[in-house]
């Protein structure tokens, strides 16, 4: 029996696997244009901007500022207890990502205020391992 | 781009509405239902409505959980030519279009939904994302809900500019308020401000009254030009205007909905719609909202420009939206009260309360009802007025 949280399987297309490889080496990295310098998530073939069909995985700071979050109270899945907090996070390079915060974290959230990626390793019910990215309060 | 003047503006109409029984069909009865059963007997009441007979009809447009085909073989339509799908405000758009081009000129517009007796679940396992990606990207992290993601949207809006959660409320109370005088509303109780407060968060700030319902129905209108027009009673009711923005850019990571409230497309189609009919927010005493959660109604009321941006919760108390109050937003209850069809019972309410017949929830002295939905980042407008 793992050990490890059991963890929902998201809809992800083939350009997320080289992210969650970068993920499982706890370096995320997300795709930059090649043209245009633009960082996009989620993964895709072209860049919304230039539609530039050329971009670098690259690794990103690992930093940025939490633009909302909500504590869910519903159970959605089975092996996630009530209450949960997601979050999102703006990434320095410009996306959007999400996390999960812990509920003991909440109270002292605030807008704007800075983040800083983690690493949590999961499992899917179908024993498909992932590394989440999850964000946390930058220690003042 | 602005639309100054848009050909089919007032030339295309509603001439029949039909919907189904919705709190009587909430307790269940036993017999056999599935979503074709109500969308059949609320085409039955739109046709009789409108004068028209069956074999006028030359186009359907049916809603998101029905088969084109499958609904024109069960009521019948056998000389269509043109025949689609869409959501209510796409359906309608589409009718219009349809219309105007030649391809059909009397268009059946039809919805049914079983949501409730063949227990549909939102959210979760059973979320749907393949129209709207964020519905099942972020699993992992368990956000998979619609009702999630406005949430955040909400958290947002209330942290940036100082508001208690408790700013929603007014929403479900006013809403619930025009239930109860609507025979059809699933729910009519009237709802307080300490019941909505002693309510559970689903996902926070949004309450259990912030959430809409989860109920059987169908709805059904038709659509034709107003050289057409056939009924004897009921008052056919113009399409004045239609507008639609869709905020793609990031739309899968929230951007559109969590930095933006979706006012970039408000604006675009407010500056549309009002600009083809030349009036303003000021003009609209009625309107319908698309409320598959109580904050719609805020981020609507400030992207159209009936309040400025961060009061509308002063707008709600200050000017009311409920029964006699500023603005009537939502007079059947909506889809917090009333019913849960997915923008169809808007439609039909707006063509209701431009023809003057809803009784003790007719909102008196108006002469436009605006519909406005921004559902994953597509706002629509659709402005009604009577057939002068």
């Amino acid at each position: 029996m793992s050990e490890l949280p059991i963890r929902p399987r998201g809809a992800f297309n083939a350009y997320d696997e080289p992210l969650w490889r970068s993920a499982a080496g706890h370096a995320l990295a997300l795709q930059c244009c090649d043209e245009c310098g633009r960082y996009r998530y989620p993964s895709a073939v072209a860049c919304p901007d230039c539609l530039s069909f050329s971009c670098s995985w690259t690794e990103i700071s690992g930093y940025g500022r939490l633009k909302a979050w909500t504590v869910i109270h519903k159970q959605y899945f089975p092996d996630l207890a009530t209450p949960y907090c997601v979050c999102v996070v703006e990434i320095d390079e410009g996306p959007l990502l999400t996390g999960n915060v812990p509920v003991s974290a909440i109270d002292a959230l605030r807008l704007e205020q800075r983040m800083q990626i983690w690493y949590e390793d999961v499992i899917h019910d179908n024993g498909e391992h992932r590394t989440l990215f999850q964000w946390r309060p930058v220690a003042e | 781009m602005t639309l100054q003047s848009w050909g089919p503006s007032g030339q295309i109409c509603v001439v029949g509405v039909g919907c189904t029984d919705y709190g009587g069909d909430y307790r269940p009865s036993g017999g056999l239902v599935d979503a074709y059963t109500y969308a059949a007997r609320a085409f039955a009441q739109a046709l009789a409505d409108s004068g028209h007979a069956r074999e006028d009809i030359d186009g359907l447009i049916v809603g998101p959980t029905l088969s084109t085909q499958r609904t024109g073989e069960i009521l019948g339509l056998k000389y269509l030519t043109w025949g689609d799908q869409g959501d209510a405000m796409t359906a309608i758009a589409k009718a219009v279009q349809a219309i105007w081009s030649g391809m059909a000129t009397t268009v059946a517009l039809v919805y049914g939904n079983d949501q409730r007796s063949s227990r549909v679940i939102y959210g979760g396992q059973g979320a749907d994302g393949r129209r709207f990606l964020p519905y099942t990207y972020f699993a992992p992290w368990g956000l998979t809900s619609q009702g999630a993601l406005y949430a955040l949207m909400t958290q947002r809006y209330l942290e940036l500019h100082g508001h208690s959660p408790d700013a929603l409320a007014p929403v479900a109370i006013g809403q619930r308020a025009f239930a109860s005088l609507n025979p059809r509303a699933v729910m009519r109780m009237a709802l307080d401000d300490k019941t909505y407060r002693a309510a559970p968060y689903i996902s926070q700030p949004l309450r259990l009254y912030d959430y809409c319902l989860v109920n059987d129905g169908g709805v059904s209108l038709i659509v034709t030009s107003r050289d057409n027009l056939r009924s004897k009673d009921a008052a056919p009711v113009a399409i004045e205007a239609i507008a639609r923005r869709d905020l793609v850019d990031e739309a899968t990571s929230l951007r559109p909905r969590l930095i933006d409230f979706y006012h970039t497309g408000h604006r675009a189609v407010a500056e549309c719609v009002y600009g083809i009919c030349g009036i303003g927010p000021e003009d609209v005493k009625c309107v319908q909202i698309y409320d598959s959660f109580s904050c719609h109604v805020l981020f609507a009321l400030e992207g159209f420009g009936f309040c400025p941006l961060g009061e509308a919760p002063i707008y709600l108390t200050e000017k009311g939206i409920g029964p006699g109050g500023n603005l009537a937003i939502n007079t059947s209850g909506g889809h917090l009260s009333e019913s849960y069809m997915q923008g169809w019972n808007h439609q039909f309410e707006a063509v209701q309360q431009v023809r003057g017949v809803c009784g003790p929830r007719q909102v008196d002295e108006h002469e436009y009802v605006q519909y406005i939905s921004d559902v994953g980042g597509e706002v629509i407008s659709i402005i009604y007025r009577g057939c002068s």
